[in-house]
């Protein structure tokens, strides 16, 4: 059906003009969100359902990944592809994680690096699955600007080491952005709450997510969001909380109904999903009643919870969180009462048990008054905004949570930068050989708070090549090591005798090389490319089916209007393009719906007319009662 | 405030002559540090060990809002390696100055007189018996059978109060030495070093028995309580 009415004009985004377009993304275990800054105020972007929260879960169905709430309603029936908290995997190597396998029902191949997921054929590692997490962000940002958005800041949890960092910014760049920043999320909540209420003081975030754990301690002085010191445990979260109840349920249904579900992938996620559920009614009120049917084993799982006793569940997980709180505030100096403001950020600190727990160990009541969900989101575009040079009154100096080391001659670790130092920050040490005409020297670097190599996280082994050959001892290799504002290590070499830059060939230990980044880029940009086709393909036919619905009223309304010709030829269009919309070629569907509105434009313009005719007879009538 | 101690180097933008470490006045290009500037004059102050802490925070304030990489983004490659760079510097030298204990190592460093690794640590002279004994108790204490750990415990654990405040007293006793090495000639400033150094070696070995001690502590605890 032809147009002729007029369409509102599009709004013009306040805030984008002329300055660059950078999103900031919170890429979360359980939801992920991306929000920008309007003009000088920092929004979520909403998907066409209105939701800010997009589900980090990806689906793995016959017609390509699915991503978000329709994931997410796959986890029970399709268990063995649906993929999620993917972020506990981020920088992450089997052996890490075989422990806690058996809470996924997915499938993980066993190797000694980086983590595989094994779907049907395919084995994906957590960087490419949270791409397409990411990549849905980006679409909704398209979307929402109408136009591409290539740069992004995005959040990692404060205590993620340079591995699951790495991870991060891979997983960024598969996704088709570039990463202009990696920031922390408790730092980047507290950018949003400093933007809001410009306040000033030292403030302690506690932010408690899915799956991470981060306490960090600022000084915010004159728009400077000094980073005092920061702790947590990257494996901590409402997840745990979870699995303290799934474990319990499952003891139940053994003890109970005499059946062992642990091994059914179907059974364990309508556990866990209901054992989420219930946690989460269980922070508003006092008791709930939790029923999981699990027909296939022939039993229904019924039972009532209250607070109390889930309080007991998870008290020892709630406790592991205190630690690190005393240990960041030792770093940083300083007294619990020193401490101005308590902030809490993440989904799990909406737990009443968790409140009361940082109440104790800060001797104040913690505030949220910005969505804890939200506000991380929200503080990476105000740190976007920063980098696109809008608000110039505020800077984050950040610190690195872990130290950095390298082994030394028996496996001991010699620090090079101690945790909580600002970033960026350098080191320089220097290397020699041992043999005469050795070319290359090795070096291993870690990170962590252990005496011993072993017992510290190993982020990756460095080979220095181009040593001119010299006697054993007398080369001098001068190594930087540089961690950038994103907390990413950078390692450059120097040979200072003969002044040659040796090259570092890095080997990460459980990340990705950047010869897999750049195959992953591209493999994804070709997917993106069938993505924009199946996209248009569902666009056309959209399109053909408003025409198409359009041209029915039309018809029926225009009875009398036209000629029977001028129908038949109309009704032939139609059906043109009917036929046209069941297949799969756009350009037909484009074709038949341009011939359908062509076909229509006489009869439109005479409903427009006596549409028209019709209003202004109202106004007339309008208008005498009026004088009247 | 002054960006550097008054160092010139040649702007690598346009080749006029432009204070290290800051914006060249001619063509705004961002100049990295004079080679080999130290902690001090990073920050744009002598060498001085009385240093006040406010005007340590203001200066690495003040220089991260103008050097930080978040300003350079945009900027030519060269300038954005400056800003990385200088901005490192700031970090290095804000941490390392902003507390008297590692002020002074970083001096004894520059002065070629830096405290090796813990082979020079020093026992003070007085509790070296009282040390040793400390030493036993602990590791008595590690096997201790649960009716005798207790008193175990509570003595090192007032062995562990007093050795933490005859801590506190060497380092005011290093600040105390502060001014006078400020003030001393060039002649002078040696032997006053070297005094602070003592006290140093000794305070690390005090720092070794304490961390061995809150260890011991902390192993314990459950089963000495």
């Amino acid at each position: 059906m032809a147009e002729l009415e007029i369409k509102p004009a599009a709004r013009p985004h306040a805030g984008t003009q002329g300055r660059e377009l950078i999103v900031g993304i919170d890429l979360g275990t359980t939801n992920s969100l991306v929000a920008y800054m309007d003009g000088d105020v920092p929004q979520v972007l909403k998907d066409e359902e209105g939701r800010a929260l997009l589900p980090s879960v990806v689906a793995f169905g016959p017609d390509g990944p699915i991503v978000g709430e329709a994931a997410r309603r796959q986890l029970i029936r399709n268990a063995e592809r649906v993929v999620y908290s993917i972020k506990r995997f981020m920088g992450k190597g089997y052996e890490d994680v075989k422990e806690e396998l058996r809470y996924f029902p997915f499938h993980v191949t066993p190797s000694q690096e980086v983590v595989r997921i094994r779907i049907g054929e395919r084995e994906l590692t957590p960087p490419e699955i949270s791409a397409l997490v990411l990549r849905e962000l980006k679409r909704r940002a398209e979307r929402h600007f109408g136009r591409t958005v290539e740069k992004a800041v995005i959040t990692v949890p404060a205590y993620f080491n340079d591995g699951q960092r790495q991870a991060t910014r891979d997983a960024g760049r598969i996704a088709g952005f570039d990463v202009l920043r990696i920031v922390n999320e408790p730092t980047a909540a507290c950018l949003a709450y400093g933007l809001q209420r410009k306040k000033e003081g030292t403030i302690a975030v506690y932010d408690l997510g899915g799956g991470t754990f981060d306490i960090s301690i600022l000084k915010v002085k004159e728009g400077i969001f000094e980073v005092l010191s920061t702790n947590g445990d990257t494996h901590l979260g409402g997840d745990d909380f979870d699995r303290a109840l799934v474990d319990l349920i499952l003891a139940e249904t053994r003890e109970g109904h005499g059946a062992d579900v642990s091994r059914d992938p179907e059974a364990m996620q309508e556990i866990r999903l209901g054992a989420e559920a219930a946690r989460i009614r269980l922070s508003s009120v006092e008791r709930t009643v939790l029923t999981i049917p699990m027909p296939q084993h022939g039993l229904t799982y019924r039972r009532e919870f209250d607070r109390a006793e889930l309080e007991r569940l998870i008290e020892p997980i709630v406790a592991r969180t205190l630690g690190p709180c005393r240990m960041a505030l030792a770093d940083a100096g300083l007294a619990a009462d020193r401490i101005d403001e308590v902030v809490l950020v993440g989904g799990a600190t909406r737990t009443p048990l968790v409140h009361r727990r940082v109440q104790e160990v800060f001797g104040r009541t913690p505030h949220s008054e910005l969505n804890p969900d939200e506000v991380v989101a929200l503080g990476a575009a105000v740190q976007a905004d920063i980098l696109a040079g809008g608000i110039t009154h505020m800077l984050l100096l950040d610190v690195t949570p872990l130290s950095l080391g390298i082994e030394t001659l028996g496996g001991a670790v010699g620090v090079l930068i101690p945790r909580n130092t600002t970033v960026p920050t350098s080191a320089k040490e220097d290397f020699t050989t041992s043999v005469d005409g050795q070319a290359i020297v090795d070096m291993h670097v870690v990170q962590g708070e252990r005496d011993l190599a072993k017992d510290n996280r190993s982020l990756a082994r460095f080979e220095l090549r181009g040593i001119p050959p010299m006697p054993a001892g007398l080369p001098r290799i001068e190594v930087t090591f540089l961690i950038d504002a994103n907390g990413i290590l950078n390692v450059t070499a120097r040979e200072l005798r003969s002044g040659t830059q040796a090259s570092v060939e890095v080997r990460p230990t459980h990340g990705l090389t950047e010869a897999e980044v750049q195959r992953m880029i591209e493999e994804s940009l070709e997917f993106a490319e069938q993505d924009v086709r199946a996209r248009m393909l569902i666009d056309a036919r959209n399109e053909a089916d408003t025409v198409l619905r359009a041209t029915e009223k039309a018809l029926g309304q225009g009875v009398g209007l036209i000629s029977a010709d001028e129908t038949e030829r109309i009704r032939v269009a139609a059906e043109e393009l009917r036929t046209a919309r069941g297949g799969g070629d756009v350009d037909r569907i484009r074709a038949a719906t341009d011939r359908l509105n062509q076909a229509t434009q006489h009869l439109a313009e005479l409903l427009m007319d006596s549409a028209l005719r019709e209003a202004l007879r109202n106004r007339r009538v309008t208008e005498a009662f009026e004088k009247k | 405030m002054e960006a550097s101690s008054g160092v010139a180097v040649k702007c690598r933008g346009c080749g006029v002559e432009a204070p290290a470490g800051a914006v060249c006045p001619e063509c705004g290009c961002l100049q990295p540090f004079a080679p080999g500037a130290d902690h001090w004059a990073v920050l744009g102050l002598p060498r001085r060990l009385v240093l006040d802490r406010a005007d340590l925070e203001r200066r690495f304030h003040g220089l991260n809002r103008r050097l930080h990489p978040d300003y350079f983004r945009l900027r030519r490659t060269d300038e954005q390696a400056a800003s990385l760079e200088n901005s490192a510097a700031v970090n290095a030298a804000y941490r390392t100055l902003r507390d008297p204990v590692s002020r002074v190592e970083y001096l004894l460093e520059l002065e070629g007189m830096a405290l090796g690794t813990s082979g020079q640590a020093r026992p003070p002279a007085d509790l070296f018996e009282e040390i040793m004994a400390l030493q036993e108790a602990r590791q008595e204490l590690e096997t201790a059978a649960p009716d005798e750990a207790p008193a175990l415990r509570a003595r090192l654990e007032s062995a562990r109060t007093e050795l933490d405040a005859r801590r506190a007293r060497m380092e005011s006793d290093l600040v105390a030495r502060f001014p006078a090495w400020d003030a001393a000639s060039d002649g002078d400033r040696r032997p006053l070093l070297g005094e602070m150094r003592d006290i140093l070696a000794t305070r690390a070995y005090l720092r070794t028995i304490l961390r061995d001690l809150g260890a011991t502590l902390e192993r314990t605890g459950d089963g000495g309580a």
